[in-house]
């Protein structure tokens, strides 16, 4: 798809005193490993430099997409709760895994993986008392994200975003009543953990080149949200779907977006080669425009029903 | 209105998860309460100063 007429990246709100960059925060340009650090969307309490835009965001929204995130906040409190005395033993953590992910689709999941959690996945500060991340991936509605960027789409992914944690609160009850201590991460606001790491980990998709996850079933028209858990299961690999090849050349999101936030070439990125977006550019226009979504709109992989047949495209061009 | 997500809790009695749930509607009640009364100010400021050409400073104009 294309996105007709976007607003122009020109803004009526500022800072007179800019924070930090975003990107330095971020780790652009640092060779070093280290954790990431929260920038945005930050629910641990701790004083941010974006903390003044991160409040006029909520502040400028729309009625839709505060709604949802004010229920969000309400479920959220489920998120974690009494384990059962009993606790069923896992003699088969493959065949456990398997019914996991059955239980997260019959609540409605779209996708799920499984990954052991590792440290780039948590953010810098933060531990969790967990061995595993269940990660749930819920499509948006499409004929809603066509509008972006336009308060339709802000809506529908706060929609998204309530319903993929409530999957993931009911999955982490599943678990606590089998006798196993889990907690339901939802999102958009983090504390703990980065999904988008855990669930390229746990074979849900690759980095694209906008910055988010591409899976092969919803290209990048989804939300995340994550159970972490004790209960014995089976992982999951990272997968190649061929979203590298493709990125490499495709352009798409790159010329679409209005700030011209997403860097055409990979970037060092605390010490990791990858895809990243220009969080200073990004944010004002995401901020503009209650959420933006254009990038991950307009991306090849997201048209509906296109992801397997590039995957297979894309991996038969690498045959001699 | 920033959310804060909810501290280990896992192993409280009833009374107390009562009473965390009392603390969590407060606070979604002053969330509401923010979005409709400072946030509506807010909004209003913006439009204001965008009508004159002046940009909306956030990290002044928010609480002015």
């Amino acid at each position: 798809m294309r996105v007709k007429n976007p607003p122009p990246a020109k803004y009526a709100f500022g800072y007179k005193r800019p924070p930090q960059s975003g990107n330095a925060i971020n780790g652009l340009n640092e060779p070093e490993k280290r954790r990431a650090r929260h920038v945005f969307h930050n629910a641990t309490g701790e004083s941010l430099p974006w903390d003044a835009l991160d409040e006029f965001f909520s502040q400028i929204n729309v009625w839709g997409v505060v709604k949802h995130m004010l229920a969000n906040v309400w479920q959220m409190r489920r998120q974690e709760g009494p384990v059962a005395p009993q606790q069923v033993q896992v003699d088969d953590p493959a065949a456990m895994a398997r019914d996991i992910k059955q239980v997260a689709k019959n609540l409605g999941a779209g996708i799920v993986g499984i990954t052991e959690i590792f440290d780039e996945a948590l953010y810098e500060g933060h531990e969790v008392p967990y061995k595993y991340a269940i990660v749930i991936g819920l499509s948006m509605d499409r004929s809603e994200m066509e509008h972006v960027p336009h308060e339709r789409a802000a809506v529908e992914v706060m929609r998204a975003y309530r319903e993929v944690s409530r999957i993931a609160i009911e999955l982490s009850e599943h678990i606590r009543d089998m006798g196993w201590p889990a907690r339901a991460y939802g999102n958009p606001n983090s504390t703990d953990i980065l999904h988008i790491p855990l669930a390229i980990n746990a074979g849900l998709g690759e980095l694209g080149k906008h910055g988010s996850m591409i899976s092969k079933e919803y290209g990048s028209n989804f939300r995340l949200a994550t159970v972490l858990t004790d209960l014995p299961l089976a992982v999951d690999a990272p997968v190649d779907i061929g979203v590298q090849d493709l990125c490499a050349t495709c352009q798409r999101c790159v010329l679409d977006c209005p700030p011209q936030a997403i860097f055409p070439t990979k970037q060092i990125v605390r010490g990791e080669e990858k895809w990243y977006v220009d969080f200073d550019k990004c944010i004002m226009y995401f901020t503009k425009t209650y959420g933006c979504a254009i990038c991950i709109e307009v991306c090849p992989w997201s048209e509906p029903g296109r992801g397997s047949w590039l995957m297979e495209t894309l991996l038969a061009k690498r045959k001699p | 209105m920033r959310t804060i997500d909810s501290s280990y809790s896992g192993q409280i009695n009833r009374l107390e998860r009562l009473k965390r749930d009392v603390r969590l509607l407060w606070r979604i009640a002053r969330m509401l309460y923010s979005y409709l009364v400072e946030g509506h100010r807010i909004r209003k400021r913006l439009h204001d100063k965008e009508a004159r050409g002046e940009i909306f400073y956030v990290d002044e104009d928010l609480h002015a």
